[in-house]
């Protein structure tokens, strides 16, 4: 602990210029040494506190002296009161020390209103720093872009294939580096334990384009076949106790015998969006068209702007190698990494961000405000001190003194609440948020932090520092005396409670209009019923060969439905793949058009004939599919598909061809349309679908749901005991309840909301106390102008109405300004902001009635009294 | 800077109490602090910044040095010794008089009780 206080008290002599610091280095720790051990800090738990209290207040008052008195002070001193300035500003110091622990109640009002600012506003620029605007952690990351093939008829985005990859090259000199990597799950084999891994394979250029080297062992060869992986941390970890020595051990994935050779740092996340435990050597890519499974991402050249990439890539397209007929024409697109990991990021934190700021900025004014009345309390003794010859300076020296030693502890408390936030707020952001669990309180927060504290400081100072800008010693000593109107010391005070009042009113509409749009999604329609159902993935064998016949899957997946729908507890089970929110995805997209209507993109499913009754979705027309479709070609649509394909018109019956080299075959095929089935998405427009039986298009996996009759959880052991005895070998994953993918889905929204609604209510707290303190303090001043009224014939009702109106003149004032600002940030940010639809009135009434309410309650007590004061008493004061 | 010697009367209250306490005996830093401390009766407590901005100035002035040749009896967790220099001693005198003329004035005047109770 000593020689943590030693190493903390050497670091803070940077406070004082280079030479006073280099002559007196020594003997400033041997006295700060020698003074810890002084009688006068006392004894017990304090006695540190006091130390160090005495240590601060002097260092930084000799160091600001130093600082900047010591220009004057190089030269040789000629007059007294120059000499006598470093004594002052460490008195300055003490000073404002004392006149804070004097009032403790309002200095303990104004620090917490501060600390509770600058702490949330730290939190969440920490995590707004850690999730959306920290570079990625790859050598200049502002260099990568990705590249996606985007069909330009339905405009969706693919990976691209094998030859099409081979075809960028080096992108026309646009690139420094081209990797290409596809997303895998593997089975691996550890000393005969079989394990699944999240493993990628990616292009041997792939670490050296992002500009990441193992931690230990090297990267891929650039050149040969040889079949190669790198661990991922996490895995080295959990497998191989992050023993060194596995670098060129051989590692089964899938059956293949990999050569481990590098191990990755920690933070290494590639790709950004998604877990991996290890990288997989590929040399090259299938050379099949329809395979579009490549994500690709490459470096630009020096010099190379995301423009010129493009345009290269537009005359590579030309170029790009296209299959039977040329049907298919497909464009390169390039995006910014870090723009693209950005995005989804971009708007909740952006708007938090702004929220907590207005919050930070309505602490700063409630602090100000408390500064300014005590300030303003002071008005006599500064009258006094001024016409004994105190200048302007020294007073501004010490009110500035005040803002800052305030700010100083409101500062500390401020992070210290930030620590204990920042876990909580984390907890609310979804799970699955890259590079959450790397969030938090660094140096660049920190320095934010400062600087906000250092602008409060300023602000907390110069508020009353202007408020006293007009005081001459005459007017102040005339001021110190009883006045009974146009008191100018209320001016400011009079901006300050409408400043207050139009950002707590700006704060709650914001609020309030994200409730809504958060409660609008909450009790959004998703097409099926997620309560008492349990979904998982389930995966056949990666590397038995009997699975390549298409009728054992068929029957595997049926012979798991039958025992998982035995299982006690299981009301009926389904099959299908991707339900929504699952991590699987889809089967595949084919455009369909319907005889002289518009081409219509719709992703496609296969599902199970009980699919739609366990997933709760209704069936709009038609039927749903039974044992007699197995081998008939009938599909069921979407609501949305429907809608797109056959507008208003009955739709069972009606024919749909399948196009050539979808998911459902090599062959263009026609279907008939049996049944419409409601849209089942969790965010967002309907995606228009198309389901096929699953003895259709069987899979090497399957999305399981199972509709259980109490808590799916508790039923989970028994599903997945069902699932095994089927096949031990079969992989179980992902096995979640419905209501929980439900909620994640959300999760971004909702933690935005809460926050949002949180800050809120801590802004209409503060206002209300700021708006309190400052409205009963104006009508208490007021008191012997309004005595003096009563003496001159006004009633007590025509006071309190005065008193009354004064308060909801400036309230009613502030939210108009507050609401005009509300109007103009929708205009401005729109719907982007503020969530779905049209902005509901409720939300422009309750923040100015909660305003107005408050302002009542402020003033009610002290007008009460203003109308009962004995106008007699208040004259003989005078 | 040292051609121009500071006149007496810009002795700041620190200073002077600086002064006087390294003219019985040189002293470290620290050891001005306590005897200080002890002769006001806890009046002025210095801390450490404070302290040795005043002995930058008298350094600086010429009025006080650092002792180079007490290193051997110098205990280095202390810092370094200083001592009072000629001019030190002058300056502290000439100020001390000013101070005398005024008490002799308050005295008389009956704004301080008795006369000069050791003399």
């Amino acid at each position: 602990m000593s020689r943590l206080d030693r190493r903390v008290f050497s670091w803070l002599l940077h406070a004082y210029p280079r030479h006073f610091r280099e002559r007196y280095r020594a003997d400033l720790e041997a006295f700060f040494e020698t003074d810890r051990r002084h009688p006068r800090y006392g004894t017990g738990p304090l006695r540190g506190v006091r130390f160090w209290r005495a240590t601060l207040i002097d260092l930084a008052g000799s160091a600001f002296s130093q600082r900047f008195g010591e220009a004057r002070t190089h030269a040789p001193i000629s007059s007294g009161s120059r000499s006598q300035l470093p004594v002052g500003v460490a008195a300055d110091v003490r000073q404002a020390w004392r006149r804070l622990v004097h009032s403790p109640a309002s200095t303990l009002v104004a620090i917490l209103t501060l600390a509770l600012g600058i702490g949330v506003t730290t939190a969440v620029y920490a995590l707004a720093y850690g999730v959306w605007l920290k570079p990625l952690p790859y050598r200049d990351p502002e260099q990568l872009v990705t590249i996606v093939a985007r069909e330009s008829a339905s405009g969706r985005n693919a990976g691209l294939s094998g030859p099409e990859f081979d075809a960028i090259g080096d992108g026309g000199g646009a690139f420094d580096g081209v990797a290409g990597f596809m997303y895998g799950t593997n089975l691996a084999r550890i000393d005969g334990e079989r394990v699944r891994i999240v493993a990628h394979r990616c292009s041997p250029a792939l670490f050296d384009v992002l500009g990441v080297a193992p931690a230990i062992g090297r990267g891929f060869s650039r050149a040969g076949a040889s079949l190669e992986i790198v661990l991922g941390d996490r895995l080295w970890n959990r497998q191989f106790a992050r023993d060194p020595s596995v670098i060129g051990r051989t590692y089964d994935v899938d059956g293949e015998p990999y050569t481990i050779v590098g191990v990755m740092p920690p933070a290494f996340r590639f790709p950004q969006t998604l877990e991996a435990d290890a990288w997989l050597r590929a040399p090259r890519w299938r050379p099949d068209l329809d395979a579009r499974f490549v994500n690709v991402i490459a470096r630009l050249r020096p010099g190379v702007t995301l423009a010129d990439a493009r345009h290269r890539l537009d005359v590579l397209t030309g170029a790009l190698p296209t299959n039977a007929g040329g049907l298919k024409r497909w464009s390169l697109q390039a995006t910014l990494l870090a723009e693209e990991a950005r995005t989804p990021y971009a708007r909740p934190f952006g708007t938090l961000v702004g929220i907590t700021l207005l919050l930070l900025a309505l602490a700063c004014t409630n602090a100000a405000a408390i500064l300014l009345t005590r300030a303003s309390a002071r008005r006599g003794e500064i009258a006094l001190r001024m016409a004994l010859g105190a200048t302007r300076a020294r007073l501004a020296r010490e009110l500035l003194a005040e803002g800052a030693l305030f700010t100083l502890i409101a500062t500390a408390a401020g992070v210290f609440i930030a620590i204990e936030a920042v876990p909580v707020i984390r907890s609310w952001l979804p799970a699955a948020t890259p590079r959450l669990d790397e969030v938090r309180l660094d140096t660049r927060v920190l320095a934010m932090t400062a600087a906000v504290s250092a602008a409060t400081a300023l602000i907390c100072g110069l508020v009353p520092l202007f408020a006293h800008r007009a005081l001459s010693a005459a007017s102040a000593i005339a001021g110190a005396g009883p006045r009974l109107a146009g008191d100018p010391s209320r001016r400011p005070l009079r901006i300050i409670a409408v400043t207050e009042v139009a950002m707590t009113v700006l704060l709650i509409v914001a609020a309030t209009l994200m409730l809504r749009s958060f409660v609008a999604l909450v009790q959004r329609d998703h097409g099926f019923d997620p309560d008492r159902l349990l979904a998982l993935n389930v995966w056949l064998p990666f590397n038995d060969n009997r699975y390549e016949d298409a009728a054992l899957r068929t029957q595997t997946f049926k012979t798991i439905l039958d025992r998982v729908g035995a299982v006690p507890g299981v009301v009926q089970a389904g099959a299908t793949t991707g339900f929504p929110g699952s991590a699987m995805g889809v089967l595949g997209v084919a455009t369909f058009q319907a005889p002289g209507g518009p081409k219509v993109a719709a992703a496609i499913h296969a599902c199970s004939d009980a699919y739609f009754a366990v997933m709760g979705a209704r069936l709009d027309s038609g039927r749903g599919f039974e044992p007699r479709d197995a081998n008939a070609r009938t599909v069921i649509v979407s609501r949305a598909l429907a809608a797109r394909l056959w507008p208003g018109t009955r739709v069972a019956g009606h024919t749909l061809v399948v196009p050539a080299n979808s998911a459902l075959g090599p062959v263009s095929e026609t279907y008939e349309v049996i049944g419409v089935a409601s849209d089942m998405q969790l965010a967002g427009d309907p995606t228009p679908r198309l389901y096929v039986p699953l003895t259709r298009k069987s899979t090497f996996w399957i999305d399981l749901v199972v509709r259980t009759s109490g808590d799916p959880r508790a039923a989970s052991p028994l599903v997945r005991a069902a699932v095994r005895d089927t096949n031990p070998d079969l992989l179980i994953d992902n096995v979640r309840g419905m209501d929980r993918i439900v909620a994640e889905s959300i999760a971004l929204q909702r933690a935005q909301t809460l926050l949002a609604a949180l800050v809120a209510g801590l802004a209409a707290l503060l206002s209300a106390a700021g708006l309190y303190g400052l409205l009963s303090y104006a009508t208490v001043r007021r008191m012997r102008e309004l005595g003096v009224r009563m003496a001159l014939g006004a009633t007590p009702h025509g006071v309190f109405a005065s008193v009354l109106r004064d308060a909801l003149g400036l309230t009613g004032g502030g939210a108009a300004v507050g609401l005009t600002a509300a109007l103009f940030a929708i205009r401005l940010l729109g719907h982007e902001v503020f969530g779905l639809g049209a902005p509901h009135w409720s939300a422009f009434v309750l923040a100015p009635a909660l305003m107005l309410a408050v302002a009542v309650g402020a003033v009610w007590a002290p007008a009460r009294r203003a109308a009962t004061v004995d106008p007699l008493t208040v004259i003989r004061e005078i | 800077m040292r051609d121009r010697r500071p006149a007496p009367a810009d002795l700041t209250p620190i200073a002077v109490e600086v002064l006087l306490s390294l003219a019985d005996a040189p002293r470290h830093g620290y050891g001005i602090k306590l005897d200080i401390e002890e002769r006001t009766e806890g009046d002025l407590v210095l801390g450490s910044g404070t302290l040795y901005q005043a002995i930058q100035r008298l350094e600086r002035d010429g009025l006080i040095a650092a002792a180079a040749d007490a290193a051997s009896d110098a205990d280095p967790r202390r810092g370094r010794v200083y001592r009072l220099e000629p001019d030190g001693r002058a300056a502290l005198v000439a100020h001390l008089r000013k101070l005398e003329r005024s008490i002799t004035f308050a005295r008389r005047r009956k704004l301080l009780p008795g006369s000069r109770p050791h003399s």
